[in-house]
């Protein structure tokens, strides 16, 4: 069952990697005469980009400048399975907290939090980001997410569970006119371990394992005055899904979790 | 521009994956359903009934699992099946004997109900002798010798090349155990064969490991008790048909001519399922899930009269009232009469206690709850949860020996669990 | 269907994009540089439209109907509020009312008649293909591709042995492309195609709509 998401996920990899090669090739025959253009500059070159010229973004693989910041507080509308939620199909809000920081002038560290009180989801990760074109920039990168609940309700809940799972993922983003950017983000869930219990009685799950796949389609622009905003749509096929672990999802399939993500970008 | 031919054709694929998939696992298998038991006689079902160690086939099926013989009656007839629960991915196999075959042999199909994966099996029940397998024979059969079905299995339709050997390690745990099956047998999102709350899933519950059954009751418009879940009609259980709204807005008449089921089916109504359970099946329990809000007469009447058939019949069949909700307790305390009206409370002990209810059903995510159940236990009250499809967990429950049953979409889980549990 | 059309609106949707984008992007520097943007004027904008829908997904007929007529076709109604910031993206709220099929037949010489329609209620977002350049005479800014997500009230009656009424939410989305023509300071006429997907209840319909496009306020 894996193998088929492994394989689709292989080869959007491979066909924006050989985008990225074809267009770096398309560049380098019109300047062939040239000496190969420097894709970032000194702050002392003419052509140095002024933080301040960037687009704010989060999603975008474009790392912020070193020791700099940026942040986007958002929600994130996960609509549920109809396998796990049956006739109850919601779509359920989580308030969506994200942080970026710049280390090197390629190397990102990013911190997310999502949140519905009774349970939570705090993710932290690497990004290396590469400009490829003037308008083309990609980001490999992983996350490692730690998500935890707790339920207790009279006749029907004394339970607890946390995980930990990992994300590896490529962004690619293609920066469109200047106000406007999309993101394409294809991400490998993996399951790293689970514990559930339910009064007493604890079980764990500590193999590791892909769990499924995302894929995350994120305009980025601005929305009135200076305020920009991500808007977009992450399509989640996976076993497991934090935000439902009350459900004790057993189903060995890949369910289909799309989410609806707006935010604002601080 | 290449590049952002190539960007888009990425941006493609993707969506042409971003969609919901629909999954399917229909069965591989025609049953003859052929009369009796054939070569299969009673002292041969009796004897193959255990707990099997697996050697060939044991990464698809796990290392042990059990066996089981179940059957249907149709009127003089009786249909006789094998199952095989297998532990690991509630897998379970059912088969039959073939008539045609000279030996021991059975055909069938095997299924895992976490996913789609299922796949034909032939087996032939053959003993070993001084460490030689041989044709099975009861008369012949001496103390040391070991019952062996070995045979081969197959994924989806191919035909079964690849070797499945179970060897006869020990006889089921007969501590009296409740197995129930939820929504009359188990989930339509596990992709079974039949629709939960039909009467074909309660001809198939025992074959999926149950002893007893949970169905929904509701009214319709007219007062007629019928089977199921949801508060409205929708595409999870129904045929789309373009109504929608809750079940009670419609008449039994509407409902039977224009609405089936996902399989096909026509939503029973509860006698027709009473009626089936009584007369076809071996269950022993009926849990009578009260779905609906209004007064409970009618159901009581129905359940004294297929309490009394079932007495007529010489069956050992206990047909119980749930109660959920303290609405539902107010529709009990209102009933006139409530002799011969077994019930089973959901909610806590106290009220379970002021009901006299005979049976006390927590949900399994309140945890164990060891003192409670022992302290329940210990006033002669049976003890159930509810509703565990958790592997792990029904391990755990099964072996801390606490409960008289589980209640669970996955019956084919608990039967290994509880039959495979060394006493 | 569902999946063909979903794509294709995507694809269309950067196509453009990107064809406009190139056309913007004229004597574009080595690296992106955001201009001051623009400061207003906010505007409240409200449209009406109407035209012809299409059930466009499976339908299904009892088996027990004889004589059957099936009808996909109906008359959307649409009402739009949209809030347009300074900026190219849009923010509003859409509903309506659209059918989606009936169908008629009897059964045992009874007649029996079942109608489903469905009132959208969504949040919706919308981009003009152009922004930075160009005023509303360019064309590219005049095109405008619109999604939505929501719930969609899905109704249903039917005439059988009696009528019965009813109503049941399900989650869903939208899709929609449009072109706007200026025909006063504050009014416009536009013409939308439109993708509604009520996706728990399986309803999903086509629809063509000509709409009036009313600058209500300005600030």
């Amino acid at each position: 069952m894996y193998s088929q998401y492994i394989r689709l996920y292989t080869w959007v990899v491979c066909l924006l990697l050989i985008s990225l090669s074809a267009d770096a090739q398309r560049q380098r025959t019109r300047y062939s005469h040239l000496p190969r253009p420097k894709r970032v500059f000194a702050p002392e070159h003419p052509r140095y980009v002024q933080p301040d010229a960037r687009q704010p973004a989060i999603y975008f693989p474009q790392a912020p400048l070193p020791g700099k910041t940026r942040k986007s507080i958002g929600l994130v509308f996960t609509t549920t399975p109809p396998e796990l939620t049956e006739e109850i199909r919601v779509s359920v809000p989580a308030i969506d907290f994200n942080i970026q920081r710049g280390l090197t002038k390629r190397l990102y560290a990013i911190g997310r939090i999502q949140t519905q009180i009774v349970q939570s989801n705090v993710g932290a990760g690497l990004r290396w980001s590469s400009q490829l074109t003037d308008r083309l920039f990609i980001a490999p990168g992983i996350d490692i997410t730690g998500w935890f609940g707790a339920l207790a309700i009279k006749d029907v809940f004394n339970s607890q569970a946390y995980g930990v799972q990992a994300f590896p993922s490529v962004s690619v983003g293609y920066r469109f006119t200047r106000d406007v950017q999309l993101t394409v983000k294809s991400e490998a869930i993996m399951d790293l371990y689970y514990r559930s219990q339910v009064g007493n009685l604890a079980v764990t799950y500590d193999r590791r394992r892909v769990n499924g796949v995302a894929f995350t389609f994120m305009l980025e622009q601005p929305f009135y005055k200076q305020q920009h905003v991500s808007v977009g749509f992450r399509a989640a096929y996976s076993n497991f899904n934090w935000q439902l672990w009350s459900l004790y999802d057993t189903f060995d399939r890949n369910l289909f979790y799309p989410q609806f993500i707006f935010g604002f970008i601080l | 521009m290449k590049s952002v031919i190539y960007f888009l054709l990425g941006v493609l694929l993707i969506l042409t994956g971003s969609c919901r998939k629909n999954y399917e696992a229909p069965v591989p298998y025609a049953f003859n359903n052929t009369p009796g038991a054939g070569h299969f006689v009673p002292s041969v079902r009796q004897s193959m009934e255990g707990v099997y160690a697996v050697s060939d086939g044991a990464g698809q099926f796990g290392g042990q699992v059990v066996l089981k013989w179940t059957y249907l009656l149709n009127g003089a007839d009786t249909n006789h099946y094998l199952s095989i629960f297998t532990g690991t991915d509630a897998g379970y196999f059912n088969l039959e004997g073939n008539p045609k075959a000279d030996s021991l042999v059975l055909n069938g199909y095997w299924r895992k109900l976490v996913n789609t994966s299922t796949g034909l099996v032939q087996l032939t029940v053959k003993s070993k002798h001084n460490g030689r397998l041989q044709v099975y024979d009861t008369n012949k059969l001496e103390t040391a010798d070991t019952l062996v079905l070995e045979g081969l299995y197959s994924n989806d339709k191919a035909s079964p090349t690849q070797k499945l050997t179970l060897t006869y390690r020990r006889p089921l745990n007969s501590r009296p155990f409740s197995i129930m099956a939820h929504r009359s047998g188990g989930r339509t999102s596990d992709l079974l064969p039949v629709s939960e709350n039909s009467v074909e899933m309660i001809k198939l519950a025992s074959r999926l490991g149950a002893t007893g059954i949970e169905i929904d009751v509701r009214y319709t418009k007219d007062g007629v008790p019928i089977l199921y879940h949801d508060n409205a009609l929708n595409l999870r259980l129904i045929q789309k048909n373009g109504l929608t709204g809750p079940i009670e807005n419609y008449t039994y008449e509407q409902l039977n001519t224009l609405v089936r089921l996902v399989n096909g089916e026509k939503i029973p109504t509860l006698e027709e399922a009473l009626e089936t359970v009584v007369t076809n099946t071996s269950l022993s329990l009926v849990w009578l899930d009260t779905k609906y809000i209004g007064p409970m007469d009618k159901v009581q009447a129905i359940q004294q009269k297929y309490r009394q058939k079932a007495i007529l019949n010489r069956r050992n069949l206990r047909i119980i009232i749930g109660l959920p909700t303290t609405e539902a307790v107010d529709q009990y305390k209102a009933l006139a009469n409530k002799d011969n009206t077994p019930i089973l409370c959901e909610l806590d002990t106290a009220i379970t206690r002021s009901l006299g209810a005979r049976i006390w059903a927590p949900r399994w995510t309140l945890g164990p709850q060891t003192q409670e159940v022992l302290a329940m236990k210990a006033e002669g009250t049976t003890v159930f949860v509810w509703t565990l499809d958790e592997p792990k967990f029904i391990q755990e429950f099964v072996s801390q020996n606490n409960f008289d049953g589980i209640l669970s979409n996955y019956s084919s889980v608990v039967a290994y669990y509880h039959y495979s549990e060394q006493q | 269907m569902m999946i063909h059309l979903r794509i294709l609106v995507w694809i269309t949707c950067l196509l453009i994009s990107r064809s406009v984008a190139n056309a913007q992007s004229v004597q574009r520097t080595d690296t992106v540089q955001l201009t001051p943007p623009p400061r207003g004027p906010y505007n409240f904008v409200m449209t009406v439209g109407s035209g012809l829908s299409f059930y466009s997904t499976h339908l299904g007929v009892p088996a027990a109907l004889e004589q059957t007529h099936v009808s996909r076709f109906g008359v959307p109604a649409t009402l739009r509020m949209m809030w347009y910031p300074d900026h190219r993206l849009r923010i509003g709220l859409e509903t309506g009312w659209t059918t989606m099929y009936s169908y008629r037949g009897h059964v045992s010489g009874e007649p029996a008649h079942v109608y489903v329609s469905l009132v959208p209620i969504l949040l919706v977002f919308s981009m003009p293909m152009a922004w930075l350049s160009g005023t509303e005479r360019s064309i590219a800014r005049r095109f405008a591709a619109t999604v939505g997500t929501g719930v969609y009230l899905n109704h249903s009656r039917l005439d059988y042995l009696g009528t019965v009424l009813t109503n049941t939410n399900s989650l869903g989305w939208m899709a929609a492309g449009s072109y706007t023509q200026p025909i006063g300071r504050r009014l416009r006429v536009a013409g939308e195609l439109k993708w509604y997907d009520a996706v728990a209840a399986e309803n999903a319909a086509f629809t063509a709509e000509v709409q009036l496009v009313w600058r209500a306020f300005s600030w």
